[in-house]
């Protein structure tokens, strides 16, 4: 242990050290993220450490409050258990009784029900299914999104849900429908009986089932396998059956592809080039494996149907949430309530004297009359983004927040907000993004990006990513904040990561765009990266917020998914 | 022990809500180790460890209406035992006290590290630790067992005829053997 940490713990427990030494180690704790960290660990160990080793509290000031009964915990503790998850909603137990007879008579039968109900219940949990396991983004080639009337071949295995992150794995299930997202944005649909298997990002094997993919552009590439069968996309949505005769029948429904029959060694025997834009070209075909042939065959509907959008929910907020985030001191606050329409679309500041966002683009409000408003970007091929009037120069040296939710209608990497300088070039200072998967950069996919660059520049910079996945149509509230040295995230009001950065910036007009990487025209990983789907509530700050204020505006929304 | 899930928690929030106080046994039984763990990394006297951890669930109870259901409980715990924190230290630090200025302003640069650590610890984080203590060698045992609290340093120097410094070696040996020793144990 090196002798500054030593000193440190020993203050911080309460031990008198040289005064003299104060300023040194506060300047250390505050500069050395590593030194910091061990001390960190220290500390938190050491509080682990008191607690398993000290005696368990009486609880008596608790008992007073909520009017226990003290019983002994550990006698009653799996019966409570079984109670708590098991029992439909008890009355309030607000009054006490006097013990009689009567209640003698009541305990018993209470016992009687209560072991009958316990056996019960234990039966039940052996029978309720285990939770899929956690899989890191990092790891992930896809995220569980919609499961509709699913039956799992397996009772035993775990299943995943929405917002799950699957790695290589097989899916097999009897009937219903699967929606999945490989992290790279392509969309696959499935229907049962199936039995899929994922084998990386941009390749998934079908060994039974209907399947209906979408290939988002960027994401070109992703491979369909069959029984001695391979479709290639080249930019697509298409359509897909492995029948149980080991044929495999496609179609085009947009785009192109190519389908291959494939020889033993795997490499295409014979193909054919499919293009939905002409009508001479080939649009369905069959693999028939084992015939060793593959034909051109009329168009027909036996493939699966695209289910209809998801509906992005609103954004339910309760009438105090303005003031809670005024009373935070923003220095511009955009509620999105309007948007104005084309070609003037205007957000105003809710800060009087602070720029308004002007828009380009085709944006709408979403919301339910009279409620809560927020901004809606859609799915164009056209530039659309979201500009202050004026330019925005970061307060460094007190540090800064930007604040926001929003909600991703798919897996895509997509900028929120860039700051920009000079205007006009794909140059960053500041940066919130959602990732996803791509072969171009080397970002954790499917998280909450927060980037920092200095001086601007358009590569490297410093990174924090969520530890947790960000869903499609599920909204949240995010944080981006640099603090003196240090860059901090947090997601849905809990810290979802920091790093340390170097503190040496100077005052710099920045250009500030919304859902949109530059405001330059064009497509491409460095250029746009649209966003599509709602955000609402943004604000910036020329402060850090603290955790308090982060986790109040936080607690205040959440979505409705009754009111679309 | 099994660590509940956010649904289990949810639930259990909305039968207290709904009357049933003694439905709060299991929050605290669920919650108590890691928070009076996160306390305690932070207060010197266990007395002031458990008062701070039965203020801090008596105001979660009052207050539960405010909690959103989904959002991490035992965050939200920590946020209300934070400034009941710094309420403690401005009623018993003295400012002139160089001691204590340098002791806040500590804490204050470590909060944000504090919490995520915190993040990441259950009561069945905690209770691995008792195993992991029991497996490690005599010597190392006995000066976690001891603590580096207060006077304790100096005496076990004493005992083990060393320096306070060598017994701060000692217990930082013991703290890495049970970071991995419970690194291993829940993975």
């Amino acid at each position: 242990m090196e002798a500054d940490l030593q000193q440190l713990l020993a203050a911080w427990l309460g031990q008198e050290i040289d005064p003299a030494r104060h300023a040194e180690l506060i300047a250390r704790v505050r500069d050395d993220e590593a030194f910091r960290q061990a001390f960190v660990a220290e500390i938190h160990l050491l509080g682990m450490l008191k607690t398993v080793q000290s005696p368990e509290s009486r609880w008596l000031r608790i008992e007073d409050e909520l009017g226990w009964n003290a019983p002994d915990l550990t006698d009653h503790e799996a019966l409570e258990d079984v109670i708590v998850q098991q029992l439909p909603i008890e009355p309030p137990a607000e009054k006490r009784f006097r013990f009689t007879w009567r209640m003698a008579v009541a305990a018993s039968l209470v016992l009687a029900i209560g072991a009958v109900f316990t056996f019960n219940a234990v039966q039940n949990r052996k029978q309720a299914p285990l939770p899929y396991p956690k899989v890191d983004a990092l790891n992930g080639l896809a995220m569980f999104l919609k499961g509709e009337g699913v039956k799992w071949t397996s009772d035993t295995e775990p299943h995943p849900s929405t917002g799950d992150i699957l790695a290589a794995t097989h899916l097999d299930f009897t009937a219903g429908r699967i929606t999945l997202s490989m992290l790279t944005g392509v969309v696959v649909e499935v229907e049962g009986p199936a039995h899929l298997e994922l084998v990386d990002t941009a390749k998934v094997i079908c060994h039974r089932g209907r399947i209906r993919a979408k290939v988002p552009p960027g994401a070109e590439g992703f491979v369909v396998l069959g029984p001695f069968a391979a479709i290639l996309d080249l930019g697509t949505e298409f359509g897909v059956n492995v029948n149980d005769d080991g044929t495999m029948k496609g179609r085009i429904f947009k785009g192109k592809l190519e389908a291959s029959l494939l020889g033993a060694n795997g490499s295409p025997e014979r193909s054919y080039y499919l293009d939905s834009e002409h009508a001479d070209r080939t649009q369905e075909f069959l693999i028939d494996s084992r015939a060793r042939r593959m034909d051109v065959v009329p168009k027909t509907n036996d493939f699966l149907s695209a289910s209809a959008a998801t509906a992005l929910p609103y954004l339910t907020l309760p009438q105090t949430y303005a003031k809670t985030v005024l009373d935070s001191r923003p220095w511009s606050y955009w509620r999105f309530e309007s948007v104005g329409s084309a070609p003037e679309f205007e957000v105003k500041n809710e800060i009087a004297g602070r720029p308004s966002l002007r828009g380009m683009g085709h944006f709408t409000t979403a919301g339910w009359p009279g409620a809560n408003q927020c901004i809606e970007f859609p799915s164009t091929p056209d530039r659309q983004f979201l500009a202050m009037k004026e330019l925005w120069t970061p307060t460094w040296r007190d540090g800064f927040a930007v604040e926001y939710w929003c909600v991703g209608s798919s897996i895509s990497h997509s900028s929120l907000v860039a700051a920009v300088a000079p205007q006009d070039t794909n140059n960053h200072v500041f940066l919130m993004e959602l990732t996803s998967r791509n072969r171009l950069t080397f970002h954790k996919p499917a998280s909450h990006r927060l980037l920092h660059r200095w001086p601007a520049g358009w590569e490297g910079g410093d990174n924090v990513y969520s530890p947790d996945p960000y869903v499609p149509n599920r909204w949240q509230h995010v944080v981006g904040q640099v603090r003196g040295d240090r860059m901090e995230l947090y997601v849905d009001g809990e810290p979802a990561g920091t790093l340390s950065i170097k503190p040496e910036h100077q005052d710099t007009l920045c250009q500030f765009v919304v859902g949109r990487l530059t405001t330059q025209p064009g497509s491409g990983v460095s250029i746009d990266r649209p966003f599509v789907g709602r955000l609402d509530e943004l604000a910036v700050y020329d402060h850090p917020l603290s955790i308090e204020e982060i986790r109040a505006h936080s607690q205040l929304g959440h979505a409705d998914p009754e009111r679309r | 022990m099994r660590v509940l899930t956010q649904a289990e928690v949810d639930s259990i929030l909305d039968r207290v809500e709904n009357g049933h106080r003694d439905a709060f046994r299991l929050i605290v039984r669920e919650f108590s180790l890691p928070l009076r763990s996160f306390l305690a990394s932070q207060l010197h006297h266990h007395d002031d460890v458990d008062d701070m951890t039965q203020d801090v669930f008596i105001a979660a109870y009052r207050d539960l209406t405010t909690f959103r259901r989904g959002s991490d409980f035992g965050a939200w715990l920590r946020g209300i035992a934070r400034n009941k924190l710094l309420d403690h230290f401005r009623s018993t630090s003295r400012r002139e006290r160089a001691l204590d200025r340098f002791r806040q302003e500590i804490g204050r640069l470590v909060e944000h590290d504090l919490e995520t650590a915190a993040l990441t610890q259950n009561a069945e984080t905690i209770e691995a630790l008792l195993h992991c203590i029991s497996r490690l060698p005599e010597k190392l045992r006995r000066v976690v067992r001891a603590g580096l609290e207060g006077d304790k340093p100096a005496e076990l120097a004493k005992q083990y005829v060393t320096t306070v410094g060598a017994i701060y070696n000692l217990h930082y040996r013991a703290n890495q053997l049970l970071r991995e020793c419970v690194q291993k144990g829940m993975g």
